[in-house]
Protein backbone atom coordinates (compact mmCIF):
# COMPACT_ATOMS: atom_id res chain seq x y z
CA UNK A 1 0.00 0.00 0.00
CA UNK A 2 1.22 3.69 -0.67
CA UNK A 3 2.31 5.52 2.00
CA UNK A 4 0.32 8.08 1.82
CA UNK A 5 -3.00 6.87 2.85
CA UNK A 6 -6.64 8.58 1.94
CA UNK A 7 -8.82 10.06 4.34
CA UNK A 8 -11.21 7.66 5.88
CA UNK A 9 -14.54 8.41 3.68
CA UNK A 10 -17.38 8.32 5.82
CA UNK A 11 -19.54 7.86 3.23
CA UNK A 12 -18.43 5.16 1.73
CA UNK A 13 -17.58 3.49 4.91
CA UNK A 14 -21.20 3.78 5.37
CA UNK A 15 -21.85 2.19 2.14
CA UNK A 16 -22.43 -1.35 1.13
CA UNK A 17 -20.65 -3.17 -1.72
CA UNK A 18 -21.37 -6.08 -4.58
CA UNK A 19 -19.78 -7.61 -7.28
CA UNK A 20 -21.88 -6.87 -10.74
CA UNK A 21 -22.88 -9.93 -12.47
CA UNK A 22 -20.13 -9.62 -15.18
CA UNK A 23 -17.61 -9.92 -12.22
CA UNK A 24 -16.21 -13.27 -10.61
CA UNK A 25 -13.30 -14.19 -8.24
CA UNK A 26 -11.83 -17.26 -7.81
CA UNK A 27 -8.77 -17.71 -5.11
CA UNK A 28 -5.42 -19.12 -6.67
CA UNK A 29 -2.61 -20.15 -4.48
CA UNK A 30 -0.77 -16.92 -4.08
CA UNK A 31 -3.57 -14.30 -5.28
CA UNK A 32 -7.12 -13.89 -5.79
CA UNK A 33 -8.22 -13.15 -9.72
CA UNK A 34 -10.93 -10.81 -10.16
CA UNK A 35 -12.47 -11.44 -13.61
CA UNK A 36 -14.23 -8.84 -15.64
CA UNK A 37 -16.12 -10.77 -18.20
CA UNK A 38 -17.45 -7.59 -19.96
CA UNK A 39 -13.87 -6.55 -20.95
CA UNK A 40 -12.04 -10.27 -20.68
CA UNK A 41 -9.46 -8.48 -18.15
CA UNK A 42 -7.95 -10.10 -15.26
CA UNK A 43 -7.16 -8.40 -11.94
CA UNK A 44 -4.81 -10.03 -9.34
CA UNK A 45 -5.49 -9.17 -5.34
CA UNK A 46 -3.02 -9.86 -3.33
CA UNK A 47 -4.00 -12.71 -0.18
CA UNK A 48 -5.31 -10.22 1.62
CA UNK A 49 -6.96 -7.86 -0.57
CA UNK A 50 -8.54 -11.03 -1.25
CA UNK A 51 -9.80 -11.42 1.86
CA UNK A 52 -11.01 -7.94 1.86
CA UNK A 53 -13.36 -8.73 -1.21
CA UNK A 54 -14.89 -12.11 0.31
CA UNK A 55 -15.40 -9.75 3.71
CA UNK A 56 -17.12 -6.75 1.09
CA UNK A 57 -19.21 -9.22 -0.71
CA UNK A 58 -20.37 -11.13 2.22
CA UNK A 59 -22.87 -8.02 2.90
CA UNK A 60 -22.89 -4.97 5.34
CA UNK A 61 -21.33 -1.82 5.17
CA UNK A 62 -17.87 -1.61 4.23
CA UNK A 63 -17.03 0.16 8.36
CA UNK A 64 -18.74 -3.82 9.44
CA UNK A 65 -16.44 -4.84 7.08
CA UNK A 66 -13.31 -3.42 8.43
CA UNK A 67 -14.67 -3.60 11.82
CA UNK A 68 -14.15 -7.84 11.12
CA UNK A 69 -11.07 -7.95 9.43
CA UNK A 70 -9.70 -5.80 12.22
CA UNK A 71 -10.26 -8.41 14.62
CA UNK A 72 -9.45 -11.50 12.31
CA UNK A 73 -6.12 -9.32 11.44
CA UNK A 74 -5.34 -8.02 14.46
CA UNK A 75 -4.82 -4.63 13.36
CA UNK A 76 -6.13 -0.48 14.36
CA UNK A 77 -9.64 -0.41 13.18
CA UNK A 78 -8.84 3.11 11.52
CA UNK A 79 -5.81 1.56 9.81
CA UNK A 80 -7.80 -1.10 8.26
CA UNK A 81 -11.08 1.29 7.58
CA UNK A 82 -8.16 3.14 5.78
CA UNK A 83 -6.69 0.42 3.31
CA UNK A 84 -10.36 -1.00 2.85
CA UNK A 85 -11.57 2.74 1.14
CA UNK A 86 -8.42 2.57 -0.54
CA UNK A 87 -9.15 -1.34 -1.74
CA UNK A 88 -13.04 0.03 -2.88
CA UNK A 89 -11.96 3.24 -4.54
CA UNK A 90 -9.63 0.91 -6.83
CA UNK A 91 -12.21 -1.20 -6.97
CA UNK A 92 -14.75 1.19 -8.20
CA UNK A 93 -12.85 2.72 -10.60
CA UNK A 94 -11.94 -0.80 -12.25
CA UNK A 95 -16.15 -1.32 -12.22
CA UNK A 96 -15.07 -4.37 -10.42
CA UNK A 97 -17.48 -3.57 -7.55
CA UNK A 98 -20.55 -1.29 -7.25
CA UNK A 99 -22.16 0.27 -3.97
CA UNK A 100 -24.91 -1.28 -3.22
CA UNK A 101 -28.37 0.03 -5.04
CA UNK A 102 -26.78 0.87 -7.64
CA UNK A 103 -28.23 -0.53 -11.20
CA UNK A 104 -27.01 -4.16 -12.02
CA UNK A 105 -25.02 -3.54 -15.06
CA UNK B 1 -25.97 -21.19 -39.67
CA UNK B 2 -23.77 -24.09 -39.65
CA UNK B 3 -24.71 -26.29 -42.60
CA UNK B 4 -26.40 -29.64 -42.07
CA UNK B 5 -24.85 -32.91 -43.34
CA UNK B 6 -27.58 -32.99 -46.47
CA UNK B 7 -26.86 -29.55 -47.39
CA UNK B 8 -23.10 -30.27 -47.65
CA UNK B 9 -21.24 -30.77 -51.15
CA UNK B 10 -19.24 -33.76 -50.06
CA UNK B 11 -15.45 -34.52 -50.64
CA UNK B 12 -14.58 -37.44 -53.77
CA UNK B 13 -12.42 -38.94 -51.25
CA UNK B 14 -15.47 -38.84 -48.55
CA UNK B 15 -17.74 -41.89 -48.02
CA UNK B 16 -21.49 -41.23 -49.78
CA UNK B 17 -24.01 -40.40 -46.86
CA UNK B 18 -24.80 -42.84 -44.69
CA UNK B 19 -22.27 -45.34 -46.64
CA UNK B 20 -19.75 -45.79 -43.92
CA UNK B 21 -18.77 -44.01 -40.33
CA UNK B 22 -15.78 -44.04 -38.64
CA UNK B 23 -15.99 -43.22 -34.92
CA UNK B 24 -13.56 -42.47 -32.16
CA UNK B 25 -13.22 -40.59 -29.20
CA UNK B 26 -10.60 -37.86 -28.62
CA UNK B 27 -10.30 -34.99 -26.33
CA UNK B 28 -13.81 -35.85 -24.61
CA UNK B 29 -15.68 -35.65 -27.76
CA UNK B 30 -17.45 -38.56 -29.32
CA UNK B 31 -16.27 -38.41 -33.34
CA UNK B 32 -18.65 -39.49 -36.14
CA UNK B 33 -17.20 -39.25 -39.50
CA UNK B 34 -17.61 -39.96 -42.78
CA UNK B 35 -13.58 -40.19 -43.24
CA UNK B 36 -10.90 -42.62 -41.91
CA UNK B 37 -8.42 -41.25 -39.65
CA UNK B 38 -5.25 -43.24 -38.22
CA UNK B 39 -5.07 -43.20 -34.44
CA UNK B 40 -8.12 -40.54 -34.08
CA UNK B 41 -11.36 -42.74 -36.06
CA UNK B 42 -12.30 -46.64 -36.21
CA UNK B 43 -14.88 -48.20 -38.81
CA UNK B 44 -17.55 -49.64 -36.65
CA UNK B 45 -21.30 -48.90 -35.67
CA UNK B 46 -20.52 -50.99 -32.38
CA UNK B 47 -18.88 -48.32 -29.20
CA UNK B 48 -15.99 -50.07 -27.68
CA UNK B 49 -15.30 -49.15 -23.70
CA UNK B 50 -12.77 -45.99 -25.02
CA UNK B 51 -15.85 -44.59 -26.21
CA UNK B 52 -17.28 -43.49 -23.01
CA UNK B 53 -18.38 -39.92 -23.36
CA UNK B 54 -21.82 -38.88 -23.42
CA UNK B 55 -24.11 -38.01 -26.29
CA UNK B 56 -23.63 -34.40 -25.03
CA UNK B 57 -19.92 -33.88 -26.43
CA UNK B 58 -21.25 -35.20 -30.04
CA UNK B 59 -19.32 -34.06 -32.79
CA UNK B 60 -19.66 -35.06 -36.59
CA UNK B 61 -16.91 -34.69 -39.06
CA UNK B 62 -17.39 -34.65 -42.50
CA UNK B 63 -14.98 -33.87 -45.48
CA UNK B 64 -16.47 -31.45 -48.11
CA UNK B 65 -15.25 -29.61 -51.03
CA UNK B 66 -13.96 -26.25 -50.72
CA UNK B 67 -16.81 -24.57 -52.42
CA UNK B 68 -19.18 -25.59 -50.12
CA UNK B 69 -17.55 -25.13 -47.14
CA UNK B 70 -17.18 -21.07 -48.84
CA UNK B 71 -21.17 -21.23 -49.58
CA UNK B 72 -21.65 -21.62 -45.77
CA UNK B 73 -19.19 -19.28 -44.07
CA UNK B 74 -20.85 -15.63 -43.94
CA UNK B 75 -17.65 -13.73 -44.92
CA UNK B 76 -19.92 -10.48 -44.62
CA UNK B 77 -20.76 -11.01 -40.94
CA UNK B 78 -17.71 -12.98 -39.43
CA UNK B 79 -14.78 -10.76 -38.31
CA UNK B 80 -11.50 -11.74 -37.96
CA UNK B 81 -10.16 -13.18 -34.15
CA UNK B 82 -6.29 -13.68 -35.14
CA UNK B 83 -3.58 -14.80 -38.02
CA UNK B 84 -0.66 -16.62 -37.14
CA UNK B 85 2.63 -15.40 -39.42
CA UNK B 86 5.77 -17.30 -39.76
CA UNK B 87 8.79 -15.42 -39.19
CA UNK B 88 8.98 -14.55 -43.11
CA UNK B 89 5.40 -13.05 -42.74
CA UNK B 90 3.29 -15.53 -44.33
CA UNK B 91 0.22 -16.07 -43.38
CA UNK B 92 0.12 -20.01 -41.34
CA UNK B 93 -3.80 -19.25 -40.10
CA UNK B 94 -6.43 -17.33 -40.10
CA UNK B 95 -9.12 -17.17 -37.56
CA UNK B 96 -12.56 -16.22 -37.99
CA UNK B 97 -15.78 -15.96 -36.10
CA UNK B 98 -19.30 -15.83 -37.47
CA UNK B 99 -22.21 -15.24 -34.83
CA UNK B 100 -23.97 -17.87 -35.83
CA UNK B 101 -22.13 -20.13 -38.05
CA UNK B 102 -18.98 -20.62 -35.12
CA UNK B 103 -15.38 -20.28 -36.54
CA UNK B 104 -13.44 -20.81 -39.54
CA UNK B 105 -9.98 -22.12 -39.60
CA UNK B 106 -8.02 -20.86 -42.56
CA UNK B 107 -4.38 -22.29 -43.00
CA UNK B 108 -2.77 -22.03 -46.62
CA UNK B 109 -0.92 -24.90 -46.20
CA UNK B 110 -3.26 -27.14 -44.35
CA UNK B 111 -7.11 -26.38 -45.89
CA UNK B 112 -10.14 -24.85 -44.56
CA UNK B 113 -12.36 -25.95 -41.78
CA UNK B 114 -15.68 -24.23 -40.02
CA UNK B 115 -16.49 -25.47 -36.94
CA UNK B 116 -20.29 -24.67 -35.96
CA UNK B 117 -20.68 -22.37 -32.74
CA UNK B 118 -21.42 -25.39 -29.95
CA UNK B 119 -18.31 -27.58 -31.52
CA UNK B 120 -21.19 -30.44 -32.87
CA UNK B 121 -20.49 -30.77 -36.29
CA UNK B 122 -16.98 -29.61 -38.65
CA UNK B 123 -16.87 -29.32 -42.16
CA UNK B 124 -13.15 -30.31 -43.58
CA UNK B 125 -12.22 -28.75 -46.46
CA UNK B 126 -8.10 -30.03 -46.81
CA UNK B 127 -5.77 -28.81 -48.61
CA UNK B 128 -4.09 -31.46 -51.21
CA UNK B 129 -1.70 -33.08 -48.56
CA UNK B 130 -1.25 -36.68 -47.12
CA UNK B 131 -4.14 -37.94 -44.52
CA UNK B 132 -1.56 -37.52 -42.02
CA UNK B 133 -0.38 -34.29 -42.70
CA UNK B 134 -3.91 -32.23 -43.30
CA UNK B 135 -5.25 -34.65 -40.28
CA UNK B 136 -2.23 -33.36 -38.01
CA UNK B 137 -4.03 -30.21 -38.21
CA UNK B 138 -7.12 -31.25 -37.30
CA UNK B 139 -6.08 -33.23 -34.65
CA UNK B 140 -3.94 -30.63 -33.52
CA UNK B 141 -5.75 -27.55 -33.95
CA UNK B 142 -9.35 -27.96 -34.88
CA UNK B 143 -10.44 -30.62 -32.47
CA UNK B 144 -8.78 -28.51 -29.90
CA UNK B 145 -11.57 -25.77 -30.09
CA UNK B 146 -13.71 -27.69 -30.85
CA UNK B 147 -13.16 -29.55 -27.71
CA UNK B 148 -13.17 -25.80 -26.05
CA UNK B 149 -16.66 -25.39 -27.55
CA UNK B 150 -17.88 -28.14 -25.53
CA UNK B 151 -16.72 -26.67 -22.56
CA UNK B 152 -13.09 -28.71 -22.04
CA UNK B 153 -10.27 -26.51 -21.43
CA UNK B 154 -7.43 -27.69 -23.85
CA UNK B 155 -3.32 -27.25 -22.63
CA UNK B 156 -0.91 -27.15 -24.28
CA UNK B 157 0.89 -30.16 -23.25
CA UNK B 158 1.71 -34.00 -23.14
CA UNK B 159 0.63 -36.46 -20.82
CA UNK B 160 1.46 -40.18 -19.89
CA UNK B 161 -0.49 -42.52 -17.29
CA UNK B 162 1.38 -43.72 -14.54
CA UNK B 163 -0.57 -46.30 -12.32
CA UNK B 164 -3.85 -45.28 -13.07
CA UNK B 165 -3.17 -40.98 -12.83
CA UNK B 166 -2.14 -38.70 -15.54
CA UNK B 167 1.07 -36.41 -15.10
CA UNK B 168 1.13 -33.21 -17.25
CA UNK B 169 3.92 -32.16 -19.26
CA UNK B 170 4.21 -28.76 -20.34
CA UNK B 171 6.93 -26.93 -22.25
CA UNK B 172 7.10 -23.98 -24.65
CA UNK B 173 6.45 -24.81 -28.91
CA UNK B 174 9.42 -27.39 -29.87
CA UNK B 175 10.69 -27.50 -25.92
CA UNK B 176 10.46 -31.40 -25.80
CA UNK B 177 7.26 -32.40 -24.40
CA UNK B 178 6.81 -35.13 -26.70
CA UNK B 179 10.27 -36.50 -26.45
CA UNK B 180 9.77 -36.71 -22.88
CA UNK B 181 6.40 -38.01 -23.27
CA UNK B 182 7.75 -40.77 -25.27
CA UNK B 183 10.84 -41.61 -23.10
CA UNK B 184 8.13 -41.96 -20.35
CA UNK B 185 6.30 -44.46 -22.01
CA UNK B 186 9.77 -46.22 -23.18
CA UNK B 187 9.68 -46.73 -18.91
CA UNK B 188 6.58 -48.22 -18.63
CA UNK B 189 4.25 -45.43 -18.86
CA UNK B 190 0.85 -45.68 -21.23
CA UNK B 191 0.18 -42.42 -23.33
CA UNK B 192 -2.47 -40.03 -22.88
CA UNK B 193 -2.39 -37.27 -25.76
CA UNK B 194 0.64 -35.15 -27.37
CA UNK B 195 0.61 -31.52 -27.44
CA UNK B 196 -2.71 -31.40 -26.25
CA UNK B 197 -4.81 -31.81 -23.34
CA UNK B 198 -8.73 -31.66 -22.90
CA UNK B 199 -9.22 -31.33 -19.01
CA UNK B 200 -12.59 -30.92 -17.11
CA UNK B 201 -13.51 -30.55 -13.76
CA UNK B 202 -14.90 -33.30 -12.07
CA UNK B 203 -15.42 -32.73 -8.33
CA UNK B 204 -12.63 -31.82 -6.71
CA UNK B 205 -10.70 -33.71 -9.47
CA UNK B 206 -9.13 -32.65 -12.76
CA UNK B 207 -10.17 -35.28 -15.57
CA UNK B 208 -8.10 -35.78 -18.51
CA UNK B 209 -9.37 -36.89 -21.56
CA UNK B 210 -7.26 -39.11 -23.69
CA UNK B 211 -6.54 -37.86 -26.70
CA UNK B 212 -5.97 -39.11 -30.37
CA UNK B 213 -3.15 -42.49 -30.49
CA UNK B 214 -0.72 -40.48 -32.54
CA UNK B 215 2.25 -38.48 -31.07
CA UNK B 216 5.08 -36.48 -33.38
CA UNK B 217 8.67 -37.59 -32.91
CA UNK B 218 11.39 -35.65 -34.13
CA UNK B 219 13.82 -37.30 -36.45
CA UNK B 220 16.62 -36.41 -33.85
CA UNK B 221 14.93 -38.34 -31.13
CA UNK B 222 13.42 -41.02 -32.94
CA UNK B 223 17.38 -42.16 -34.27
CA UNK B 224 17.96 -41.53 -30.55
CA UNK B 225 15.73 -44.05 -29.36
CA UNK B 226 16.54 -46.70 -32.66
CA UNK B 227 14.72 -48.50 -34.95
CA UNK B 228 14.00 -51.37 -32.86
CA UNK B 229 12.56 -49.20 -29.78
CA UNK B 230 10.59 -47.30 -32.52
CA UNK B 231 8.61 -50.14 -33.69
CA UNK B 232 8.39 -51.60 -30.21
CA UNK B 233 6.74 -48.12 -29.84
CA UNK B 234 4.17 -48.22 -32.39
CA UNK B 235 3.87 -47.75 -35.88
CA UNK B 236 5.13 -45.10 -38.21
CA UNK B 237 2.03 -43.42 -40.28
CA UNK B 238 3.70 -40.04 -41.90
CA UNK B 239 7.13 -38.45 -41.73
CA UNK B 240 8.43 -35.05 -43.08
CA UNK B 241 12.25 -33.63 -43.03
CA UNK B 242 11.55 -32.88 -38.97
CA UNK B 243 9.15 -35.32 -37.65
CA UNK B 244 7.78 -39.07 -37.91
CA UNK B 245 4.36 -39.38 -36.82
CA UNK B 246 3.74 -42.22 -34.76
CA UNK B 247 0.70 -44.95 -34.06
CA UNK B 248 0.69 -45.68 -30.98
CA UNK B 249 -1.51 -47.98 -28.04
CA UNK B 250 -3.15 -45.37 -25.80
CA UNK B 251 -4.22 -45.41 -22.31
CA UNK B 252 -8.39 -45.42 -23.00
CA UNK B 253 -9.43 -44.01 -19.37
CA UNK B 254 -10.50 -40.37 -18.30
CA UNK B 255 -7.91 -40.22 -15.43
CA UNK B 256 -7.32 -37.75 -12.79
CA UNK B 257 -4.47 -35.69 -13.23
CA UNK B 258 -2.10 -36.38 -10.74
CA UNK B 259 1.00 -33.52 -11.74
CA UNK B 260 1.95 -31.44 -14.02
CA UNK B 261 5.61 -30.60 -14.76
CA UNK B 262 6.74 -27.85 -16.27
CA UNK B 263 10.10 -28.40 -18.44
CA UNK B 264 12.66 -25.83 -19.05
CA UNK B 265 15.65 -26.29 -20.67
CA UNK B 266 18.92 -24.21 -19.25
CA UNK B 267 22.15 -23.59 -20.07
CA UNK B 268 22.93 -22.29 -16.49
CA UNK B 269 21.60 -25.76 -14.89
CA UNK B 270 24.64 -28.25 -15.04
CA UNK B 271 22.09 -31.01 -15.03
CA UNK B 272 18.16 -31.32 -13.86
CA UNK B 273 16.35 -29.89 -10.86
CA UNK B 274 12.72 -30.44 -9.79
CA UNK B 275 11.43 -28.33 -7.72
CA UNK B 276 7.29 -27.45 -6.76
CA UNK B 277 6.06 -24.38 -8.07
CA UNK B 278 2.86 -22.08 -7.27
CA UNK B 279 1.49 -21.64 -11.09
CA UNK B 280 -0.30 -18.69 -10.93
CA UNK B 281 -3.21 -17.94 -14.05
CA UNK B 282 -0.61 -15.82 -16.28
CA UNK B 283 1.24 -19.05 -16.52
CA UNK B 284 -1.42 -21.56 -16.90
CA UNK B 285 -3.25 -18.94 -19.52
CA UNK B 286 -0.05 -18.97 -21.59
CA UNK B 287 -0.26 -22.42 -22.13
CA UNK B 288 -3.80 -22.54 -22.63
CA UNK B 289 -5.46 -23.04 -26.18
CA UNK B 290 -7.70 -20.51 -28.30
CA UNK B 291 -7.79 -17.95 -26.02
CA UNK B 292 -9.46 -16.25 -28.73
CA UNK B 293 -12.24 -18.04 -27.56
CA UNK B 294 -13.56 -15.54 -24.73
CA UNK B 295 -17.33 -16.16 -24.05
CA UNK B 296 -18.29 -15.68 -20.65
CA UNK B 297 -19.05 -19.04 -19.96
CA UNK B 298 -15.68 -20.22 -21.17
CA UNK B 299 -13.72 -17.51 -19.35
CA UNK B 300 -15.62 -18.64 -16.01
CA UNK B 301 -14.99 -22.34 -17.00
CA UNK B 302 -11.29 -21.56 -17.74
CA UNK B 303 -11.10 -20.01 -14.61
CA UNK B 304 -12.44 -22.34 -12.15
CA UNK B 305 -10.44 -25.07 -13.71
CA UNK B 306 -7.47 -23.07 -13.22
CA UNK B 307 -8.21 -22.33 -9.60
CA UNK B 308 -8.78 -25.54 -9.11
CA UNK B 309 -5.97 -27.43 -10.37
CA UNK B 310 -3.72 -25.11 -8.65
CA UNK B 311 -5.44 -26.41 -5.35
CA UNK B 312 -5.46 -29.95 -6.18
CA UNK B 313 -2.58 -30.70 -8.38
CA UNK B 314 0.95 -30.69 -7.59
CA UNK B 315 3.03 -28.98 -9.71
CA UNK B 316 6.20 -28.79 -10.35
CA UNK B 317 9.14 -26.67 -12.16
CA UNK B 318 11.93 -29.25 -14.07
CA UNK B 319 15.28 -26.82 -15.13
CA UNK B 320 16.96 -29.31 -17.05
CA UNK B 321 20.24 -28.69 -18.70
CA UNK B 322 20.50 -29.65 -22.45
CA UNK B 323 23.44 -32.12 -22.16
CA UNK B 324 20.82 -34.31 -20.27
CA UNK B 325 18.41 -36.32 -22.98
CA UNK B 326 14.98 -37.25 -23.03
CA UNK B 327 15.58 -40.46 -21.69
CA UNK B 328 17.57 -39.74 -18.93
CA UNK B 329 15.21 -36.68 -17.75
CA UNK B 330 12.32 -39.50 -18.09
CA UNK B 331 13.66 -41.50 -15.61
CA UNK B 332 13.84 -38.12 -12.60
CA UNK B 333 10.86 -38.00 -13.53
CA UNK B 334 9.16 -40.87 -13.57
CA UNK B 335 10.63 -41.92 -10.21
CA UNK B 336 9.55 -38.42 -9.20
CA UNK B 337 5.87 -38.68 -10.05
CA UNK B 338 5.39 -42.62 -9.19
CA UNK B 339 6.82 -41.52 -5.74
CA UNK B 340 4.51 -39.01 -5.48
CA UNK B 341 1.73 -41.00 -6.65
CA UNK B 342 2.66 -43.65 -4.03
CA UNK B 343 2.59 -40.59 -1.10
CA UNK B 344 -0.70 -40.23 -2.82
CA UNK B 345 -2.59 -43.10 -2.84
Amino acid sequence: MADQKPLRDTTLLASSMRLPEHVVHRAFASETVVLNLTTGKYHGLNPVAGRMLTVLEAGGTVQDAARRLAGEYDQPLERTEQDLCELCTDLLERGLIETDGAEQG
Amino acid sequence: MAPSKAEVQSHPSAARPGERHWRGVAFGLQLDADFFARGLLEEGSEEPDRHSVGPEHACSLALVHPDALEAHWPHDDARVLGSVRDRSGSRLLTIEEHPEAGYRLDAPAYGRYLIARDGARILCAPSDLTDWEWQAFLIGQVLPLAAVLHGFEAVHASAVALEGHVIGLVADSRGGKSSLAINLIRRGAAFVADDVLALQRAGERILVHPGPTLANVRNAEADAIGPTALRLLGTVVGSDEHELRLAMKGEPRRLALAALYFIERSQAEPDSALREVEPDLRLLLGHAFSNFVRTPARLVGQLDLYAQLTRTVPTFGAIVSPAVDAYELAGCIHTHASTLIQAAT
